[in-house]
């Protein structure tokens, strides 16, 4: 029984189907262009990305497609030229388009019984003239095909560094990377001269703008995030929670190995269970320290009690000293846990500490000229140096965590991700700080006195702090960048 | 409220009009559909063609298969106006003489207007009025004209001497203008006897009233139409006016005056009764087609450059109709 409603009722679906597949297949080819531009951009360095943000640029053009599919209010239908079509492609003689028209208006039964008498063979195959063409699946299938091809461009090209949780090899970095961990910039930040307290942030920022690889860009490479303020803010608390993932690890180990050293001295046990050696094999993966982890290793297979009672004190000795190198890093314990000079020399061959070349030259020419500028802004106003101290102590507050009067060392609260340093200073002859630098910062006046004075890195010391808090080695050369950026370089 | 017998009565009655004319008049199918159509439509029909074809034949046996007055009126150049439509003459009753209406030929159901370009346009115009109005006016009093009416004009389009092309506003008043051709060999060869052997050539028997065939005016009026064809009836219009979006290229340049408003109600109408006469329902693309030329051709005007090139209309309209889709 021909059902004229009904059909209507079809027709229309079918058409606001189609329009929104057509609509969600230009979205979604629009939006997949736009994701294949955003991970060529990745793949050619220009943007980093994590893999979160990745997953959402992967995500958005199907969510944007789905969207338009589903939630985007479809236009009215015009049915009258649907029908038309039906009929032209159905050679129905324009009867559905009339009888439309006499739906429309009403009475005027004898032609319609007439008409619809010419549909009551079987069901009429009206499909045919809404087809799937390809104006409804060719943009559907390009955005597809985009979508393909930005997968194949993730999945064959090399990743940038993506956050702390996954530090990309130095060899898997793309090459605009590869060129500023190699080729270091012009020294962009200022040197604090003798007498000039650490700028404000305004001052560095002021003195960073032209450089080409500026401190922010440095930070956004360790942060693996886009140099805007706020995210530099929010990446900061994923590396301290790195930090605290690592402090935690070391806090089990030496939990463990005191409860087994307790254990043989007591003669409770003669050896390790299968149980301590599988738990101490399991940590082995997080253990950076080579001393500890080939004691360690050596621990796991001793089988001998007094034998495994020395390595297991010897263990818990190395394991206390990197807590308390993590929980206080102080002069005293970072110079506990230098390396030795083999392993300075091990791990140069894998790291340049050298200070860059053009630091160098530039701390004997330029620097002195830079200094002077800074000093003259920052330095030489006597009254106005507190001031800008204090400018500069609620920026070092902010990125740093530390925070109270120069020159105190109290006890500083720990913001979350941060790990809590105290600040040393030197009051001068007129009673105004001379100086001030966070305690344990490997940084150190040069020998030059007055305004020629500039601060440079301790290298030795910021190997020995990235170690003793076991900082990935592949990231060690960002941190050293950074420190590289923010002075004048090394020695 | 039009009832399945008032449409099988409708189509019936003309389909014996059909049977009765095609008895006598040999081929020309498309000028019978239009005299038909015509009919249908309370239109007015046009016929052109060389002299020898049977136009004024068809007319009369149109006229005889219907019970209904006719008239046929020669248009020469001295035709007068008041020889179409009467003229108040002076009578004599009991000795009182005064002024009486004398109805001229125009009163009668089926008017033939044989050879109208030749009269003067003065005369022509005599037509205008009744074409359209279906009225009369002598002097200060207007006679109506009784239903159905229709003029059938015929005209010799190679006759160029002593004859008077008719006016835009005249032409316009015709539904179609149907234009009779030479016949197939065939068709000839029936003519030939049906004209050779018999006494003469005998005038079917009426085999409609005018009554049936108002009532038949009125189902055709009934029948469906889709909104999208009605659409595209417009835009065919439209393309033939030159500075319409519509237009296309050859209308443009050649086209001074398109199709007036008139050609699209010939359309539907047209097409509705060709879907009428075909025993369909409702109205088709292919109905539409059946029309197209004979409503439009004269209703296009070329302009100098046209008439200058030879540009026939019936080609502009060719390209039209393949130019313009249906959706």
């Amino acid at each position: 029984m021909f059902n004229l409603s009904r059909l209507l009722g079809a027709v229309e679906r079918r058409a606001r189907r189609l329009w929104g597949l057509r609509l969600a297949g230009l979205v979604l080819a629009v939006a997949s262009a736009m994701a294949l531009a955003v991970v060529a951009a990745r793949r050619f360095g220009l943007v980093t990305l994590s893999w979160p943000a990745l997953g959402g640029v992967f995500a958005l053009p199907l969510a944007c497609a789905l969207f338009a599919f589903l939630g985007v209010r479809r236009p009215k239908v015009s049915l009258p030229r649907i029908l038309l079509r039906i009929d032209q492609t159905l050679g129905t003689a324009e009867r559905l388009s009339s009888l439309f028209e006499l739906r429309q208006r009403g009475g005027r039964d004898v032609f319609r019984r007439r008409i619809e008498r010419h549909f009551q063979d079987g069901p009429l195959p009206w499909k045919k003239g809404l087809p799937v063409g390809f104006s409804h699946v060719g943009p559907l299938a390009v955005g597809i095909l985009l979508l393909i091809g930005s997968s194949l461009l993730v999945a064959f090209a090399p990743l940038p560094p993506a956050g702390i949780a996954e530090p990309p090899s130095a060899e898997a970095r793309p090459a605009g990377e590869d060129r500023a961990a190699t080729a270091l910039p012009e020294p962009t930040a200022p040197a604090f001269p003798q007498g000039a307290l650490m700028p404000s942030t305004t001052a560095v920022e002021r003195a960073e703008t032209p450089a080409p690889d500026s401190l922010e860009d440095v930070l956004s490479d360790i942060w693996g995030a886009p140099t805007t303020g706020g995210s530099l803010l929010s990446e900061a608390g994923a590396i301290g929670e790195f930090i605290e993932e690592q402090q935690q690890r070391a806090q089990a180990l030496e939990e463990l190995l005191s409860r087994l050293e307790e254990q043989l001295r007591q003669g409770q046990q003669a050896g390790l269970t299968e149980d301590e050696r599988r738990a101490l094999r399991q940590m082995l993966p997080g253990v950076t320290d080579p001393q500890l982890r080939q004691t360690l290793e050596n621990l796991v297979e001793e089988t001998d009690p007094e034998a495994l009672q020395e390595q297991v004190e010897q263990a818990l000795g190395l394991t206390r000293a990197i807590v308390r190198s993590q929980a206080d890093p102080s002069a005293e314990q970072q110079e506990k846990i230098r390396p030795t000079p083999e392993d300075v020399k091990e791990s140069e061959t894998a790291l340049d500490w050298s200070p860059p070349e053009a630091l160098e030259e530039d701390a004997t020419a330029d620097g002195a000229q830079t200094s002077r500028g800074l000093a003259g802004e920052d330095g030489d106003d006597g009254p106005s140096e507190q001031g800008q101290s204090g400018r500069g102590e609620e920026d070092i507050d902010s990125r740093g965590g530390t925070s109270g009067v120069p020159g105190e060392a109290q006890p500083t609260e720990q913001q979350p991700g941060f790990v809590p340093t105290d600040l040393t200073a030197r009051v001068g002859s007129t009673g105004e700080f001379d100086e001030f630098l966070t305690k344990g910062v490997p940084l150190e006046l040069d020998a030059a006195q007055g305004e020629e004075a500039l601060y440079v890195v301790d290298y030795e010391t910021l190997r020995a702090i990235l170690e003793g808090r076991l900082v990935p080695p592949e990231k060690q050369d960002v941190v050293k960048r950074y420190f590289d950026t923010i002075t004048r370089g090394g020695p | 409220m039009i009832t399945e017998k008032d449409l099988e009565t409708a189509q019936a009655t003309f389909e014996r009009l059909r049977s009765a004319i095609e008895g006598v008049i040999v081929g020309h199918e498309p000028v019978i559909e239009a005299t038909l159509i015509a009919l249908l439509c309370r239109g007015n029909l046009l016929v052109e063609g060389v002299p020898g074809l049977g136009k004024t034949l068809l007319v009369r046996t149109l006229a005889s298969a219907l019970d209904l007055g006719f008239s046929r009126i020669q248009f020469t150049p001295d035709l007068m106006p008041a020889d179409i439509v009467g003229t108040d003459i002076i009578t004599e009753d009991d000795g009182k003489r005064q002024f009486t209406y004398s109805p001229g030929p125009i009163f009668a159901n089926v008017v033939l207007a044989d050879e109208i370009n030749r009269a003067t346009p003065k005369t022509q115009s005599a037509l205008l009025e009744a074409m359209e109005e279906r009225t009369v006016t002598v002097g200060k009093s207007t006679y109506p004209l009784e239903e159905p009416f229709i003029v059938l004009a015929t005209q010799n389009p190679i006759e160029m001497e002593g004859t008077y092309p008719l006016p835009e506003a005249q032409v316009d008043r015709f539904l179609l203008k149907a234009s009779v051709a030479y016949p197939s060999l065939d068709e000839l060869v029936r003519i030939a006897e049906r004209n050779t052997e018999a006494d003469e050539l005998r005038l079917p028997d009426p085999v409609a009233t005018g009554e049936e065939i108002l009532a038949a005016r009125l189902v055709i009026r009934e029948i469906p139409i889709a909104e999208e064809l009605r659409r595209y009836v417009g835009r065919l219009v439209l393309a033939t006016h030159p500075r319409s979006a519509h237009a296309t290229p050859k209308v443009g340049q050649f086209v001074e005056y398109g199709a007036s408003p008139r050609a699209a109600i010939a359309l539907i109408l047209g097409a509705k009764a060709h879907a009428f006469l075909a025993g369909e329902a409702n109205v088709r693309r292919v109905d539409i087609e059946a029309v197209f030329h004979p409503a439009l051709v004269h209703r296009v005007i070329l302009n100098f450059k046209g008439e200058a090139e030879g540009i026939e209309v019936s080609d502009l309209l060719s390209e039209v109709w393949k130019e313009i889709a249906v959706v």
